[in-house]
């Protein structure tokens, strides 16, 4: 029972930042401009938060400094990939690389391997609802996270309004479509693009935030760990549906959280039970793509 | 290829490195340190002396490798990823072969490791090939994640069951004298360099001049008149994942045998050689030439690196920020205005083989 | 005053004159045709009245008064509307969205526009708009589950909105089967008397003669004729756009050479397309040694999935085809090539061509076995080879070495039907094999097929150009909606019959003579 309920806890816990990333990706995704940078956009946020929190001893300018830092990304990304029409998954993968490398340096700089926050209590963070935590085993799983995790589940719906019941989400859909179309009729493409990517990066910098700062008041370097690549993953899977790539992150997360649970079991295989959710992810794709190409009679390979 | 656009085209790879030079001057400055001397230092020991120049080509070894690996997957649009990950387990079990199997004879051993470190290279390559080639799944996406769970299963393998007793840090037992490949003078330049070029001229012409580089070519340029015309993409998808994945097994084999003799956990470094193969895949515009270029001097980078560690105050971490940014602005064509000009005009005459089609 | 006048209008490119002192006028309230062959600058020089393309030189004056656009964008705020050959379109939206794309309605709170969009007000918007113009659309299905008719009248409908004045429209009836085109007309001629102007693109002059009010001739990027419809007719027309008399120079007059062995044979196919959904009823047909059979069809009644399932890019779910007695079903494009079957495929730059690479390298592609040893090509015999073919087919290149993207579409198209040929096969699968080519080469083209066929070979022609089958064709079949749907003899048969067929028709028991 305890297991049960850690697993339960994890799994929302776990799910939180990928589903950040989903979330703030599928916009990009549905206009063309593939962001892999989600992993690197997280990454900063991450450090970023905790170096100036650390400096300055105060959260809040933490928040702040990650959201400057994904602005920064943000601009370095629309503007190399769209403005100059750049190979996005080059740039991507380069600011992938960047933010480990320029974290390592001031982390050397600093003469530390990683940054903490001692005097911050990560406890406090959390919210616990009343009533809802009094239910057994489903309070243990829904109460008790920091508050970004109840935006991040909060963040499904909305995000679905914004993609199919307003002109932003229809003219990012349009421009990822047929860029054409929406040129012929006078719509700015561009300014489109840099807003669906935009909204990623405003929702790594959540990720990130809450994965250093809120979750353990620790940053280590390389500590996103791909979750920005499953986040795509799922993304793919979703085919970019709000609630479809969502349903992938989550699932993701569970696979993560059964892998944590039960490594405590592993003993000196500990390590290899991490693998998890990567040969889940790989095998989640996999299955997708079976299914979607089940009636495809096509040879060849011609749109992906 | 058509001649005479060589300008632009050197200017767009050298651009970049300035650029990202600059801006890691800039960054050496904020911290108080000079620029100039940084990179004299840098540079000047690891190109301008002879033994430093020798020690260059010795660490140019597997980065040529691991940039072809890359350079022959993009020339057909697949971006294999995984080149770190194929880079490590083929080191991985290179170094095992090398230091439990007892053969004696120095050739032999040496050639068993290469076939146990490129056959397992290839191996982890199929994974996504073969899950491109028949289930049309994103290579991209899988080999980025599958180089996690390949450093994590290592992790696995080198605490566990081929961990060193002896040895205070997670590594593997030293391969034996009989898989080494030794200094030649007093440079750290091995035979392996030479194997490195053998297979670097090898893949070249196969990339120019047989059959199969055709084909890739063409896959690469246009999937639906290579497949109609005959040249079955899937199985030259299998097959080009696995040249890519045997590269990479091969420098990973190579950089075992001839530099670090044992698997530790930062065994290829960070951000790792198969990443700097990117760096030199798109450094080298995807000519042979461009590619032995960018692995010589990006290899005299982070030779360099050391030194500047050594002699001055400035982290040695500044390169993997170089690195990232001469990435970064290489995904961008930077002589807009005169490249932007030859590439309107095609425009423009695509535009009229548009309207003559009408 | 006029709608458009436009004073020695000119465009080049790269020193190639697309459009050479055009001078044109376009009255108030008239049908326009602009007619004239495939490359005489017709589309040039309607991008540059729409603001694509900038002129070089030359003024264009809208309702007298001159005019510079920098975009469409400018075009259509002087009311001047554009549907394009190619649909600007968002196939996952609905009819009411791609309407009102960039236009949406916003829902109102308290009098206040929210940022939601009005789903209902735009329905509604929609079905007035339809009903004003007599239309019939449901602005609730989506784009892609309609037919291209439809699909035109929405492109039509999303210009009428923004309340144009000038609408042009670039070869309107090239997808539609003739019972659409008629439609097309009437709402045209609906439009001019509601008092809008009218420009149409086209070569197809019998559509001219039924539409238009005035037409203007372009021929080589120069305006060679311009006259009142009514004091002009079809074989005029037809002389003056390509400067001399055609009615269809190369002419099968060849013996029909039925009941002889069958070299091709298709058995029963069937096929799926990727929703599931059945395209390929039951098709059977034999093609004999000497013959050419013709499959004639309005685009998209199941002919791009037939050429697709017989050149190996796509898989059947039933059936067989075989190929000098041997099975070859499902096969891969290479096993076919090998087993003797050429292709010329229906997309010469997606399927036939790779426009980057080189001359040589496209004359070998599919074919690589003569010219290679132990999988290193011999680079002598490529060139060879290319040489070869250049010279034999006539192709005129200004470089030998360059590629394929600098050569004209019928240049293109000759270095496939040249790889082709030389590669001795027995059978041909011939797909729309001139389209978009200059009369030259069409001439040529059509007669090296029936070359091809006196020399006791099959050629599977399958176009949608009516008089192209008809005239090349031993025998033509219909299709319609995935099905065979009759057999014609194309020596006894009218174009009228066969258009009858096209649409969907049942043939009476008379036309089945062949």
């Amino acid at each position: 029972m305890r297991l049960l309920g850690s697993i339960l806890y994890d799994s929302v816990y776990h799910t939180t930042p990928i589903l950040l990333c989903v979330l703030g990706g599928i916009f990009a995704y549905k206009a063309g401009v593939l962001n892999i940078a989600l992993e690197g956009f997280m990454l900063s946020a991450s450090f970023m938060s905790m170096l100036v929190a650390g400096l300055t001893g105060s959260v809040a300018l933490g928040y702040a400094a990650a959201f400057a830092s994904c602005l920064v990304l943000w601009l370095v990304f629309s503007y190399m990939g769209v403005t100059r029409r750049g190979n996005v998954i080059i740039i991507g993968l380069a600011i992938n690389m960047l933010v480990p490398a320029i974290a390592g340096f001031v982390l050397q700089i600093m003469g530390t391997a990683n940054l903490t926050l001692p005097w911050l209590n990560v406890g406090d963070m959390k919210v616990n609802l009343p009533l809802i935590r009094d239910i057994p085993v489903l309070g243990n799983m829904l109460s008790g996270h920091p508050v970004t995790t109840y935006l991040a589940f909060l963040m499904i719906p909305l995000m679905g309004v914004l993609m199919y019941r307003t002109r932003l989400g229809v003219y990012i859909r349009v421009v990822g479509e047929n860029e054409d179309a929406a040129r012929s009729l006078g719509l700015r493409t561009d300014r489109y693009k840099y807003l669906a990517v935009l909204i990623g990066a405003l929702f790594a910098a959540f990720a990130g935030v809450n994965l250093s700062m809120e979750r353990m008041a620790l940053f280590t370097n390389n500590m996103t760990a791909g979750r920005g690549f499953i986040a795509i993953a799922a993304i793919y899977c979703g085919r970019g549906s709000p609630a479809g790539s969502a349903m992938y992150a989550i699932v993701f997360g569970v696979a993560r959280a059964l892998a944590v649970n039960l490594g405590l079991f592993a003993g000196p295989a500990a390590s290899l039970i991490d693998i998890v959710p990567y040969v889940v992810m790989t095998l989640v794709l996999t299955m997708v793509s079976v299914v979607k190409r089940r009636n495809n009679r096509l040879r060849g390979f011609v749109g992906g | 290829m058509s001649k005479g656009k060589w300008g632009p085209k050197m200017l767009n790879s050298i651009l970049p490195v300035l650029l990202a030079f600059g801006i890691g001057a800039i960054v050496i400055l904020l911290i108080g340190e000079d620029p100039l001397e940084a990179y004299g230092i840098m540079l000047g020991k690891s190109l301008l002396t002879t033994k430093g120049f020798l020690n260059t080509l010795h660490y140019a070894a597997p980065l040529l490798l691991t940039g072809l690996a890359i350079a022959v997957t993009f020339k057909a649009n697949i971006f294999n990823m995984g080149v770190e990950g194929q880079l490590l387990f083929g080191g991985f079990f290179a170094g095992i072969a090398g230091a439990y199997l007892p053969v004696g004879d120095p050739l032999l051993h040496k050639l068993l490791c290469f076939a146990v470190g490129m056959g397992c290279g290839v191996l982890f390559a199929m994974i996504p090939a073969l899950l491109k080639a028949y289930c049309h799944v994103d290579e991209m996406v899988v080999t980025l994640t599958l180089n996690y769970a390949m450093i994590k299963v290592l992790e696995y393998l080198s605490t566990g069951p081929f961990r060193e007793a002896g040895s205070g840090y997670v590594c593997t037992p030293t391969v034996l004298d009989s898989a080494m490949f030794y200094r030649l003078g007093s440079s750290r330049i091995t035979a392996f360099f030479f194997v490195a070029l053998g297979a670097f001229l090898l893949v070249w012409f196969v990339m120019r001049r047989t059959r199969l580089g055709y084909e890739i070519t063409a896959i690469g340029k246009n999937p639906e008149f290579a497949e109609a015309t005959g040249m079955r993409v899937h199985r030259k998808i299998i097959v080009l994942m696995a040249l890519s994945g045997a590269l990479a097994g091969l420098a990973g084999t190579g950089f075992m045998l001839s530099e670090k003799f044992k698997y530790t956990l930062s065994f290829s470094g960070n951000p790792g050689l198969g990443w700097d193969g990117m760096l030199i895949a798109l450094l080298g515009r995807h000519s042979p030439a461009g590619i032995l270029i960018a692995a010589v001097f990006y290899s005299a980078l982070k030779t360099g690196a050391d030194n500047i560690n050594m002699y001055t105050h400035v982290p040695k971490e500044i390169v993997a920020v170089i690195q990232s940014l001469m990435i970064l602005f290489l995904a961008v064509q930077f002589l807009d205005e005169r490249y932007g000009l030859l590439a309107r005009l095609k425009a423009r005459k695509g535009a009229k083989a548009d309207a003559i089609t009408r | 005053m006029s709608a458009i006048r436009t004073v020695n209008l000119t465009r080049t490119f790269d020193g190639f004159v697309a459009n050479d002192r055009i001078n044109l006028t376009v009255e108030p309230r008239e049908i326009k045709c602009i007619v004239g062959e495939n490359g005489a600058g017709k589309t040039t020089l309607m991008n540059m009245l729409y603001g694509v393309l900038k002129p070089t030189s030359g003024q264009i004056y809208i309702h007298d008064e001159p005019v510079a656009f920098r975009s469409p964008l400018d075009a259509m705020e002087k009311h001047i509307g554009m549907v394009h050959q190619h649909f600007k379109l968002v196939p996952s939206l609905t009819v009411y969205e791609n309407i009102l794309l960039g236009v949406e309605l916003n829902r109102k709170w308290r009098g206040r526009p929210t940022p939601l969009i009005d789903r209902d007000a735009e329905i509604q918007t929609v079905e007035a708009l339809i009903e004003t113009y007599h239309f019939q659309l449901d602005p609730r299905e989506k784009v892609q589950n309609l037919s291209v008719g439809l699909c035109q009248q929405v492109e039509i409908l999303k210009m009428l909105y923004r309340n144009v004045s000038i609408l042009i429209l670039d070869e309107p009836t090239s997808v539609l089967t003739p019972q659409e085109v008629d439609v097309l007309i009437r709402k045209l001629k609906d439009l001019r008397d509601a008092g809008k102007t009218i420009i149409v693109i086209t070569h197809k002059l019998r559509e001219v003669m039924a539409l238009s009010d005035s037409v203007t001739v372009i021929k080589q990027g120069r305006v060679v004729g311009d006259m009142r419809t009514s004091q002009t007719n079809e074989r005029a027309l037809a002389q003056m756009m390509v400067g001399r008399d055609v009615v269809l120079t190369v002419q099968n007059d060849g013996c029909c050479a039925c009941g002889r062995h069958p070299a091709y044979s298709v058995h029963n196919l069937t096929a799926e397309n990727e929703a599931g959904k059945q395209v390929l009823h039951n098709i059977s047909f034999d093609v004999c040694q000497e013959e050419i059979l013709g499959i004639a069809g309005v685009e998209g009644n199941g002919q791009s999935e037939l050429v697709k399932a017989l050149s190996g890019l796509m898989t059947v779910t039933g059936g067989s085809v075989t190929l000098g007695g041997q099975d070859c079903t499902n096969d891969w494009p290479d096993e076919l090539r090998r087993k003797g079957l050429g292709i010329i495929p229906e997309d010469r730059y997606a399927q036939g061509l790779c426009m980057e690479m080189s001359i040589a390298d496209n004359c070998v592609a599919g074919h690589c076995e003569a010219v290679s040893r132990f999988g290193v090509f011999q680079r002598r015999k490529v060139k060879a080879c290319r040489d070869r073919y250049l010279q034999k087919y006539d192709i005129r290149v200004a470089e030998a070495e360059g590629t394929v993207s600098q050569l004209s579409g019928g240049n293109a198209q000759k270095i496939i039907v040249a790889r082709e040929l030389e590669n001795r096969p027995q059978v041909i699968l011939a797909c729309q094999p001139t389209r978009g080519v200059d009369i030259g080469s069409i001439e040529f083209i059509h007669s090296q097929l029936l070359q091809f066929r006196n020399a006791g070979n099959a050629v599977l022609l399958i176009s949608s150009e009516l008089s192209e089958v008809l005239s090349l064709s031993d025998r033509v079949l219909v299709m319609y909606n995935g099905c065979i749907i009759g057999t014609v003899n194309p020596r006894t048969t009218t174009a009228e019959e066969v258009g009858l067929l096209m649409a969907g028709a049942k043939p009476s028991s008379g036309e089945e003579s062949a």
